[in-house]
C-alpha cells in the first residue's frame, strides 16, 4: 500500500520470515545457555583436576563460536532483512519506537562478540581466572541481548498501554514480557544441555556419563520451568487472545497444548533413555532429543505469530501494513486509489476494465499471508466459487476467519477481485 | 519530470534530533568499514599473496591476514547492524521501497554472506595445522562472495537515493527479482568504495610490516621488511585506483551532486577536498617511511589515511543526507524524543566499551605475565602452556 510488495511465489513472506526466524531462536537460545554452560563446566573441571572435561570442552567452545558467531549473526540480521522486505511498515514502527533498544542490545553484541573470540583463541595462554570470567561475560552479555530483544518481539503481539500512551517502557515491559523471558530463558539452558548431549556422544567411556549427568541438571530444570512459563504466558494474553489456544480456535489450541506435551514428553525422554542408561547415549539417541526440543519451540513460535492475525502489531497495524485506524477512509476512497504500488493505472469503475487490477488487489489484500499455489494456497481454496460466494466471501473476510482482516476496498474492487479469485481455478484447467 | 512515488511518512515521530541520529550514523559507519576494509581489501591481498607469492615471508603474511579475517568479519558484520538501524530511521521510507524493488538479490547478499564466512573460516582453519593445506579455492570462494555482498549494499544504497524510475519500475514487474539499476550506473562508485578499502588494508598491512620487525630477531626483521615492500606496492597501487575511481565517480554523479561537490555545498566541498588531501599525503607519507623504514612517519602516514577515510565518509554522507532530503516525505523527520531511554543507551555504551577494553587488556596482561596456572589442559603448575607459539 504504502511500500510496495515483495511477492515471494509459493513460500510467502511470511513462511521466509518463519524459516529464518526459527533457525535463529534454535542458535539464539543455544548461544545464551553455552555462555554459562562453558565456564560453569570449565570451573568444575579445575576444581576437579579433569583433563579429559576440559578437552572437551575446548572442542564444544570451538565449534560453539563457529554456529553461534556466524550461524546466529547471520540469521539474525537475517529476520530483520526479511521483516522489512514483508512488513516495511511495522518494521519503520518497531524501529522508531524501540531504535535505543536496539541499539542497547548492539552494545551487548559488541561484548558478546568479543568476549567469544577472545575465549576460544585464549585457552591455555591466559589464566583460568580470565578465561573463566571471559566465559561469564560472554553468558552475560548474551543474555542480556534477550532482555531486550524480548521486550520487542513480544510487544507485536501484546502492545498492552503502549496503544494509548505510546510509551517506550509500556510496549517493553508488555503483559507477555516476563512470562515470555522466563521461558526464553528456560529453553535457553535447556539448549546448552542438550546440545552437550550431541557432543557427548562422541566422548569415550568415563567422560560420557559424567557429561550426559551435566547436561541433565540444565534440561531438568528447564523442563519443569518451561511448561509452567508457557501456562503463565497464556494468562497474561488478552482474553480474546487466550480464547484461542484454550479452545476457541482448534488449530491454535491443538498446537499450544501439542507443544506443552512434546516439551514434556522431551524430558520423559531425556530421564527414561539418555540419563537412566548413560553409557548407551549415541548421536542418534541425541539427536532425536534435539528434534524433539525443536517441535515445542518451534511450535510455540509459530502458534505467536498465528493467533497474532490479522495484525502485525495487534491493534494496531494489520498483516497488509495498513494501520487499523485508516481502514474506513479506504473503505470510502478505495483501495486502488489509495495504493502507491500497482501495476494497474485505472481506478474506480474504470479499474474493472483493467486485467491487472485484480491483481493489484490480491497483492494489497491477501497476499500477505496467502499464496496462490504454495503456502496458504487460494487457487484451492477459491475452487467452486462464482462471483457471488466471491462478493459474499468478501464482505464478510473476517468472519470467515478471525486469523483474516476484513476486505477494506470499494464494492467495485470487491467485485474486482471476486472476478479475480473466480478466474483462478480457470484458467486452462 | 515524472510523478515521484515516495511512500507516506510513518505516524511516529524520530527518537532523537536528525542532528543526533546522522552523528551517530556517520561515527558507526566508520566504525563499520574499519573491519569491513580488512575484510574486503585484506582478503583480496592475502588470497592474492596465497596464490602468487611462494616465500616463507609471503605465506606468514597470508596466516596472519588469515588469522585475523574471521574476526574481522564478525566486528563487520555487528558493526554494521547501528549504521543500518540509522539509515533506516532517517531514511527508511527511501530505503524500505528500494529493498524491495530488489527484494530477491537483497537477501540473497545473507546467502552470500554466509557462504563467505564459512569458507573463510575453512581458509583460516586450513592453514593450522600445515601452511600447505591452506586451500585456495576457499579464499577465492570468500572473497568471490564478500565482493557480491557489498556490490549488493553499494547497488541498494544506489536505488535508494534514486527514486525517479521506482513508480515504472514496480509497474513493469513487481518480483523484486532484479538489481534494478545497470551495473555502469553502480560501477563507479562501487569500485571507488572498493578502492577506499584496499587503500585502509594496504596501509594495514605496511604497519603490520613495521609492528612485526619491532619484535626483534632476524627473522623477524626480514619478515617486517618484506611485508613493508608488499604493502607498499599494494598501497600505491590502492591509491592509483582511488585517484581514477574517485575521478570516474566524481564525473558519473549528476550535474547538481557535481555542483555541490566543487562548491555549491561547502562543507561538502571542504570535507573533500580535505579527506582527498590528508588520503594522498597520508598515503605518501606511508608509502615514503615504507622505503625507508620510518617508523615515526609510517605511524604518522597511517594516521593520515585514516582521518581521509573519516572526511570521505562525512562527504559520503552529508551527499546521501542532501539528495535523500529532496525526496523525504513531509513529515519524515517529525521528532518525540525518547531521552532518558537515549541516555541510559549511551551510558550502557560507555559501560560496554569500557568492558570490551578491560577484557582485551586483561588477556594481554596476562599473554606477557603468566604467573597463574594457565587455563586449559595444562597440570596447572605456573607457565605450563601446551598450546603457545600458535599465531
Ligand atoms: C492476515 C492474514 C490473512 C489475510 C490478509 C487474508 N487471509 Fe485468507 N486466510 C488466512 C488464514 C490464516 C486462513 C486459514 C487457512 C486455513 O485454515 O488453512 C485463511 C483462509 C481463507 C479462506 C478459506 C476460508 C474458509 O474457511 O473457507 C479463503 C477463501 C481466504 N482465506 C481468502 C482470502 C482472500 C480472498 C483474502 C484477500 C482479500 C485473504 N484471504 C486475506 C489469513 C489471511
Amino acid at each position: 500500500m504504502n511500500y510496495p510488495f515483495w511477492e515471494v511465489p509459493i513460500l510467502g513472506g511470511s513462511l521466509v520470515i518463519a524459516i529464518i526466524a526459527i533457525v535463529h531462536v534454535f542458535i539464539s537460545h543455544f548461544a545464551v545457555g553455552t555462555g554459562f554452560f562453558l565456564p560453569l563446566t570449565e570451573q568444575k573441571a579445575y576444581r576437579e583436576g579433569d583433563s579429559a572435561l576440559l578437552a572437551y570442552l575446548k572442542k564444544h567452545s570451538r565449534f560453539f563460536v563457529l554456529v553461534s558467531l556466524v550461524g546466529g549473526a547471520i540469521t539474525g540480521v537475517g529476520i530483520w532483512f526479511s521483516i522489512a522486505l514483508v512488513s516495511p511498515q511495522a518494521t519503520s514502527i518497531l524501529i522508531r519506537n524501540f531504535v535505543w533498544g536496539w541499539a542497547i542490545e548492539w552494545v551487548f553484541f559488541i561484548g558478546e562478540i568479543t568476549s567469544a573470540l577472545l575465549y576460544v583463541y585464549t585457552w591455555e595462554k591466559v589464566s583460568r581466572q580470565t578465561h573463566v570470567i571471559l566465559g561469564y561475560v560472554y553468558g552475560a552479555t548474551a543474555w542480556l541481548s534477550l532482555v531486550i530483544i524480548n521486550g520487542i518481539i513480544t510487544f507485536m503481539l501484546t502492545p498492552g498501554r503502549w496503544l494509548e500512551t505510546g510509551g517506550f517502557w509500556d510496549g517493553f515491559f508488555n503483559p507477555t514480557y516476563f512470562p515470555s523471558l522466563v521461558m526464553r530463558t528456560a529453553v535457553s539452558f535447556a539448549l546448552a544441555g542438550l546440545y552437550a548431549l550431541i557432543t557427548a556422544s562422541f566422548q569415550p567411556g568415563e567422560l560420557k556419563p559424567k557429561l550426559v549427568k551435566l547436561a541433565a541438571s540444565y534440561i531438568f530444570p528447564a523442563g519443569l520451568v518451561v511448561p509452567l512459563a508457557g501456562l503463565w504466558y497464556a494468562a497474561m494474553l488478552p482474553p480474546q487472545l487466550r480464547h484461542l489456544v484454550t479452545g476457541g480456535a482448534p488449530v491454535q489450541t491443538n498446537l499450544f497444548v501439542g507443544s506443552l506435551v512434546v516439551a514434556v514428553l522431551l524430558f520423559v525422554y531425556v530421564y527414561f533413555v539418555i540419563y537412566r542408561r548413560p553409557q548407551s547415549l549415541n548421536l542418534a539417541s541425541a539427536l532425536l532429543a534435539l528434534v524433539l526440543a525443536f517441535a515445542p519451540i518451534g511450535g510455540l513460535e509459530f502458534i505467536r505469530e498465528m493467533i497474532r492475525k490479522p495484525y502485525v502489531i495487534t491493534g494496531y497495524l494489520y498483516s497488509y501494513q495498513i494501520f487499523t485506524d485508516r481502514a474506513d477512509e479506504l473503505k470510502a476512497t478505495g483501495l486502488l486509489a489509495s495504493a502507491r504500488w500497482k501495476t494497474s493505472r485505472a481506478v474506480g469503475a474504470a479499474a474493472t476494465e483493467d486485467p491487472a487490477a485484480g491483481a493489484d488487489l490480491y497483492r494489497l489484500q491477501c497476499a500477505s499471508c496467502h499464496t496462490i499455489d504454495g503456502y496458504n494456497a487460494l487457487r484451492p481454496l477459491v475452487r467452486g466459487w462464482d462471483l457471488d460466494t466471491g462478493r459474499m466471501y468478501l464482505e464478510h473476510l473476517d468472519q470467515v476467519n478471525a486469523m483474516m482482516p476484513p476486505f477494506l476496498g470499494t464494492e467495485v474492487e470487491r467485485d474486482i477481485l471476486a472476478g479475480w479469485l473466480v478466474q483462478l481455478n480457470k484458467e486452462g484447467r | 519530470m515524472t510523478q515521484l512515488l515516495i511512500p507516506a511518512a510513518d505516524p511516529v515521530g524520530l527518537p532523537a534530533p536528525p542532528w543526533l541520529l546522522q552523528f551517530l550514523l556517520v561515527l558507526t559507519f566508520v566504525l563499520h568499514i574499519l573491519p569491513m576494509s580488512l575484510v574486503l581489501g585484506g582478503g583480496f591481498i592475502a588470497v592474492w599473496t596465497h596464490l602468487t607469492g611462494d616465500n616463507p615471508a609471503a605465506r606468514r603474511l597470508v596466516a596472519h591476514l588469515a588469522g585475523i579475517l574471521p574476526s574481522a568479519i564478525a566486528y563487520t558484520i555487528t558493526l554494521g547492524i547501528a549504521p543500518l538501524l540509522f539509515v533506516q530511521l532517517l531514511y527508511g521510507t527511501l530505503f524500505y521501497t528500494s529493498s524491495i524493488l530488489m527484494g530477491f538479490p537483497w537477501l540473497a547478499a545473507l546467502g552470500l554472506l554466509l557462504i563467505g564466512y564459512y569458507s573463510l573460516y575453512l581458509y583460516a582453519e586450513g592453514g593450522r595445522r600445515a601452511e600447505g593445506e591452506r586451500p585456495a579455492w576457499a579464499g577465492v570462494l570468500s572473497v568471490a562472495c564478500f565482493i557480491g555482498v557489498s556490490y549488493l549494499i553499494t547497488n541498494n544504497l544506489s536505488l535508494m537515493v534514486s527514486p525517479a524510475g521506482w513508480a515504472e519500475m514496480y509497474a513493469a514487474d513487481p518480483s523484486g527479482t532484479s538489481l534494478r539499476l545497470p551495473v555502469q550506473a553502480v560501477l563507479p562508485r562501487y569500485l571507488h568504495a572498493f578502492s577506499v578499502a584496499l587503500t585502509l588494508a594496504a596501509s594495514y598491512v605496511v604497519l603490520h610490516g613495521f609492528w612485526s620487525a619491532r619484535s626483534g630477531g632476524a627473522e623477524n626483521a626480514e619478515y617486517g621488511q618484506f611485508v613493508r615492500r608488499w604493502g607498499a606496492g599494494w598501497l600505491s597501487g590502492a591509491l592509483a585506483l582511488q585517484a581514477v575511481m574517485g575521478a570516474w565517480y566524481l564525473s558519473s554523479l549528476s550535474g547538481q551532486a557535481k555542483g555541490w561537490l566543487l562548491g555549491g555545498d561547502p562543507a561538502m566541498a571542504l570535507f573533500l577536498a580535505l579527506g582527498t588531501l590528508l588520503m594522498a599525503a597520508g598515503g605518501i607519507l606511508l608509502l615514503l617511511a615504507a622505503g625507508r623504514n620510518a617508523t615515526g612517519s609510517a605511524w604518522a602516514g597511517g594516521a593520515g589515511v585514516l582521518l581521509g577515510t573519516v572526511c570521505l565518509a562525512i562527504v559520503r554522507h552529508l551527499l546521501e543526507n542532501r539528495t535523500a532530503a529532496q525526496f523525504l516525505p513531509a513529515g519524515a523527520w517529525d521528532i518525540r524524543p525518547q531521552w532518558a531511554i537515549f541516555v541510559l543507551f549511551a551510558l550502557i555504551l560507555v559501560l560496554g566499551l569500557g568492558l570490551v577494553a578491560w577484557m582485551v587488556l586483561r588477556v594481554q596482561a596476562d599473554l606477557k605475565g603468566g604467573a597463574a596456572p594457565r587455563a586449559g589442559l595444562g597440570t596447572g603448575a605456573p607457565g605450563v602452556a601446551a598450546g603457545k607459539g600458535r599465531s
